[in-house]
């Protein structure tokens, strides 16, 4: 457990470190400060409209952050040569694996949370008092955990695809499934990201989602990710480093 | 088998599938190595060094053959405790600060969290790093790099030291403090496996060679047997009368 939380560390380090982070978090500032601006269709329309701006950029760049993280761990790791003194220690590849995965998806949560707190205050500061803090913080932990299913998925691919083409990849995957829908039978076997995306009710400001369906979400995720993450490990024991 | 007897492989093959062809790279390599030796992996480009070097590390599967560590055939965790590796060039997170890097390599290592600290310390003053120890890596030269790499070998005090070309990268005065501070280790009792080029670093300190070329043991011995016993003038003449071209 002790490799695993020290590899998930050194992700974190690079979120800090890294300029990725504070470049997205301030295009989102301008776009969400510009968006809240705009002034049409009375106080309800702009209120909807912006929570679908805000809502909208920060799961998207939440998505970007997990996406480019998780495709370059392992490979970077594997290019600079620095794997192999890790795994010449007391470290099996599983912790490894498992390290880098939480690493991404902690990396990818405080990135969504600061994201969505910006969205989230500006829209309190523009005096909306309607929708409900629960539906607002069941959007954020539905988001949490589609992240989580993203960066295993990420991580899977990483074990083939170089950073880029993970990135790019991974990205197409989650435009086309949330917005186009899949069809069979992709439907049957692929997750669905759309599931985790509650946008429409936080807009409209409908009632919240029932515990039971936030369960059922929550073990559709980790099954998921369970999934995603066996299978990397999979393939990573028998890669040839 | 000896107590004393650090790393032992016997009848040691791997063999490489590409398509249809299969590639022998490591050939019946058997050897021994003693507490508090250095010994030599040396051979040309291609002869298996750094391929022996990954099998010992369980990073490539081996078929035939064993490899005891510690007179223990499974390559548990503990025995991965007291082995440090360094690889041929690393390059480590640009983000990183050298104190930072130790401290993972520490915790992973299985250290105490009290000890890693001092240990950090002493390591970087060993390498000459102490003074940027809190510098991010992205403003180190290419042997501070080096130095690098060999620090977080021997942070956790290994009792075997295997490192690839760890003078690849460094200028001739790093090279004579990289040769200083891996001559101490072995007068502390430490066994030191090191594959290399160089070969007047080589017997200037290792106590026995192993030339090997095409996956297989050409000569195992003493150098004092090369110089003394052979009567070659030097390691690089011998070196040069077994492996001829290197073809």
């Amino acid at each position: 457990m002790n490799a695993v939380t020290t590899i998930a560390k050194g992700v974190l380090k690079e979120l800090i470190r890294r300029k990725d982070f504070y470049l997205i978090l301030a295009l989102l500032v301008c776009l969400v400060l510009f968006a809240s601006s705009v002034s049409f269709g009375g106080e309800k329309g702009f209120q909807r409209y912006f929570k679908e701006v805000g809502i909208t950029l920060s799961y998207i760049f939440s998505v970007i952050i997990s996406a480019t993280f998780g495709s370059r761990q392992v490979p970077q790791e594997i290019e600079s040569k620095t794997i192999y003194p890790i795994l010449a220690r007391p470290v099996s590849r599983f912790e490894f694996i498992t390290g880098k995965f939480f690493g991404v998806w902690i990396v990818s949560i405080l990135s969504f949370t600061a994201y969505y707190s910006v969205f989230v205050l500006v829209l309190w500061l523009r005096g909306d008092r309607m929708t409900p803090v629960p539906l607002i913080a069941e959007g954020y932990y539905l988001h949490c955990l589609l992240l989580g299913i993203i960066t295993a998925f990420t991580v899977f691919l990483s074990m083939a695809l170089s950073a880029a083409a993970n990135s790019v990849i991974v990205m197409i995957l989650y435009f086309s499934t949330n917005w186009f829908g899949l069809t069979f039978p992709a439907y049957i076997v692929w997750p669905h990201p759309e599931l985790f995306d509650i946008k429409e009710k936080i807009i409209h400001t409908q009632d919240i989602v029932p515990f039971w369906a936030m369960a059922f979400l929550t073990v559709y995720a980790v099954f998921y990710i369970s999934i995603f993450l066996m299978s990397s490990l999979a393939v990573f024991k028998k890669k040839i480093l | 088998m000896d107590i004393k007897t650090v790393l032992r492989i016997k009848d040691l093959s791997v063999i490489y599938t590409d398509g249809q062809k299969t590639k022998k790279a490591l050939d019946n390599i058997s050897f021994e190595l003693h507490k508090g030796e250095i010994i030599g992996l040396l051979g040309p480009n291609g002869a298996g060094k750094t391929t022996l070097i990954k099998t010992l590390l369980g990073f490539l599967e081996f078929k035939d053959g064993e490899v005891e560590f510690f007179g223990q055939k499974k390559y548990s965790k503990n025995i991965r405790a007291k082995i440090g590796f360094m690889p041929e060039i690393a390059n480590y997170p640009w983000f990183l600060t050298p104190a930072e890097i130790l401290d993972m390599f520490g915790r992973i290592s299985g250290m105490r969290k009290n000890e890693i600290p001092e240990r950090i310390e002493n390591t970087l003053k060993t390498v000459e790093l102490y003074e940027q120890r809190n510098d991010l890596v992205k403003s180190f030269s290419k042997g501070m790099q080096e130095r690098l790499n060999l620090a977080q070998a021997i942070l956790h005090d290994p009792e075997l030291l295997i490192l690839d070309e760890p003078f690849s990268g460094l200028d001739p005065i790093g090279r004579i403090k990289a040769r200083g501070i891996l001559t101490g280790l072995r007068d502390k009792g430490k066994t030191l496996l090191l594959s290399s080029h160089e070969l007047s670093e080589a017997e200037l300190m290792c106590d026995k060679i192993c030339i090997i070329s095409r996956g297989k043991v050409l000569h195992f011995g003493a150098i004092g047997d090369i110089l003394h016993g052979k009567g070659e003038t030097s390691l690089e003449n011998y070196f040069i009368s077994i492996i001829g071209d290197g073809k």
